[in-house]
């Protein structure tokens, strides 16, 4: 997958800058940076034998809110189940629509607590690379 | 960004950004700091969203920001905003995804050196009775229709199911519940994360602690409230949980879909809104109701789980008496004048808590001479604060500062200040810390947040409340 991911300095709470090839590949590189602020170590979870798989089927505004719908969704799925969501196979996404299937790992304990993902001065944007660049900003 | 010389200085506790300032506000922007303070507050983006918050449709007097205030993600944490019923705005981002959360106090009758040889043992027993949630939770699964309950009737439902006792409810904000709450405005969604984090803190700057009063300001105030020097308390703060956030994450959802419809322009996402009188405002004016009570019957719990542990370590030689329970992410109802006309307003509180004077309706039959006890935080291994509420508060909606306010970000917390070092700093003061992990307890260093002290001062000198004792930490627990 070609996307990248790093958390950037807030105040008060976490920024995640998430680039990327397409907007997929955006979409599967903010779920998984948001599992990374849920559980750091999450990559050693996908050994485990025991996976949480569930069907998402979303609309929404526009693609920026779609992100953070998407990514909100998943985060209330990771509360109930308490587990941690860190892969996505995305089946359709368009503008304002996306299914997917999350597949997750039940923990013990969450490194941190996620309150939301916000829409603050959210903006999916083109680099100069022709890359797709967006920061979300997740209340702590 | 705002510069200082953008800002009028009204008196040394107060400073005003002009209605001018830009073209789009609708009231000026006032922020309660010292000018020391303010310089410090220049560094973020607050003022900047706290002018982005003044322009909204219906808002009344002015944006208001406490000196505890920081940037958040839509108008600044530590703001105050009312908006007029019939012309104005309701915002759930204006509240915030932590609804009602908030500080609760329980003073006992035994002073430190009574409960010393026995304070290990009771943070561990308050430890192990009171999880962080972050974890496994709690072993009890409330059923939906248990939500629904605790929903409707918030504290109240502990009451009637004997957890609690009636001075509990007296002795709480909204006696622990809001009657216009609606649990059918809540979405299951949220209600299942409800459901095992009944008496659990959450993470972040939640915290139970074990205090002593370390000093007296107000003697009169502190008799009335029960407080005296050496006096052992346990002080709460949490707020509604997963609940409470996916009650906000629903309805900021669903505004940004409805401002087309009511022709809403707002300056930044999160601060979707809709009219406060709209069939959809008062979906989530009584959705956040809901949510509220959640918290209160959350914190209520934790005193009765705190209770338990209690007795087993202390036993029946002193009770834990509620002192007060208020919130300070809330959206009320509230009566002010305005422009000479008694004008019912719809005030958002995010990161500030309700301040009443003495007199007030609101406030508890035993309270009524004194005011309402005001209770501030400090951060981790600082003092925290019992002040009470004034008359001259009615300039700020009767609101005050709601803890330290960070200055640091996370990040660089943890690059300046090793949990180790923390927790060496805190043993060396003689403070026991209880923590199920300390990976990530420097982000809540105090070195993150500004001096609580001068948040006192300035909320104490501006007489948007007055201190009445300071409290200072004999065990700090972050829960399992």
């Amino acid at each position: 997958m070609s996307y990248q991911y790093h958390l950037l300095d807030h105040p008060a709470d976490i920024r995640l800058e998430v680039e990327a090839n397409s907007l997929e590949e955006l979409f599967l590189g903010a779920v998984e940076g948001m599992a990374l602020i849920l559980y750091s170590d999450f990559k050693n979870l996908k050994n485990n034998k025991k996976t949480i798989k569930q069907k998402i089927n979303l609309s929404s505004l526009n693609q920026e809110t779609l992100l953070i719908d998407f990514l909100n969704k998943i985060l209330t799925l990771s509360d109930i189940e308490r587990a941690v969501f860190p892969v996505a196979t995305i089946q359709k996404l368009t503008d304002n629509k996306i299914e997917a299937e999350i597949t997750g790992y039940p923990i013990e304990r969450f490194d941190k607590e996620i309150k939301a993902v916000t829409y603050h001065q959210l903006k999916i944007e083109k680099t100069k690379e022709k890359m797709l660049k967006t920061t979300i900003l997740f209340d702590i | 960004m705002i510069q200082k010389q953008d800002l009028i200085k009204i008196n040394n506790y107060l400073w005003e950004i002009p209605k001018t300032f830009r073209q789009k506000m609708k009231v000026p922007a006032r922020v309660y700091t010292s000018e020391k303070m303010l310089d410090e507050i220049l560094k973020d983006k607050s003022l900047w969203q706290l002018v982005n918050l003044s322009c909204l449709q219906g808002i009344s007097r002015y944006g208001l920001a406490m000196p505890d205030c920081h940037e958040g993600y839509a108008s600044p944490i530590g703001g105050v905003a009312a908006f007029d019923l019939q012309e104005g705005i309701i915002s759930p981002g204006i509240c915030g995804y932590d609804i009602n959360c908030g500080m609760k106090l329980l003073i006992s009758s035994l002073k430190e050196e009574e409960i010393k040889p026995f304070l290990e043992q009771l943070a561990n027993e308050i430890f192990k009775a009171v999880p962080s949630g972050l974890g496994k939770g709690r072993k009890e699964k409330f059923t939906i229709g248990e939500i629904d309950e605790i929903l409707t009737k918030g504290a109240k439902r502990f009451l009637e199911l004997n957890y609690l006792e009636k001075e509990d409810i007296e002795n709480c904000e909204a006696e622990g519940c809001l009657e216009w709450a609606d649990a059918s405005r809540v979405s299951l969604e949220a209600k299942k994360r409800g459901q095992d984090q009944i008496g659990t803190l959450g993470s972040g700057n939640h915290f139970l602690e074990i205090q002593k009063v370390d000093k007296i300001f107000n003697k009169e105030a502190a008799e009335k409230f029960g407080l005296f020097e050496n006096q052992v308390t346990i002080m709460i703060h949490t707020g509604s949980r997963g609940l409470g956030h996916q009650v906000a994450t629903d309805y900021i959802r669903k505004f940004l879909g409805l401002m087309n419809k009511y022709q809403i322009k707002v300056p930044d996402k999160e601060f979707a809104c809709v009219p406060f009188n709209s069939p959809d405002g008062q979906d989530y004016f009584t959705a956040m109701a809901a949510a509220a009570n959640y918290a209160w019957a959350n914190r209520a719990m934790i005193a009765y789980y705190t209770r338990l542990a209690w007795q087993k370590i202390i036993g029946q030689r002193s009770d834990l008496k509620p002192l007060y329970d208020v919130a300070h992410n809330i959206i009320k109802i509230e009566e002010y004048e305005i422009n000479n006309k008694k004008l019912k307003l719809a005030v958002h509180r995010k990161g500030a808590t309700r301040s009443f004077p003495p007199n007030h309706p609101e406030i508890p039959n035993k309270y009524q001479t004194i005011g309402q006890p005001v209770l501030i935080p400090g951060s981790m291994g600082t003092a925290s604060y019992v002040l009470v509420g004034t008359f001259r508060a009615e300039e700020s909606f009767y609101s005050t500062a709601h803890g330290s306010g960070r200055t640091m970000s996370r990040h660089q917390a943890l690059k300046n200040v090793s949990s180790e070092e923390l927790v060496a700093n805190l043993k060396k003061r003689g403070i026991i810390i209880k923590s199920a992990s300390f990976k990530g307890l420097a982000e809540e260093a105090p070195v993150a947040y500004k001096d609580i002290e001068e948040v006192i001062e300035v909320v104490h000198q501006a007489g948007l409340s007055e201190k009445v004792a300071r409290l200072v930490p004999l065990a700090v627990i972050k829960g399992e």
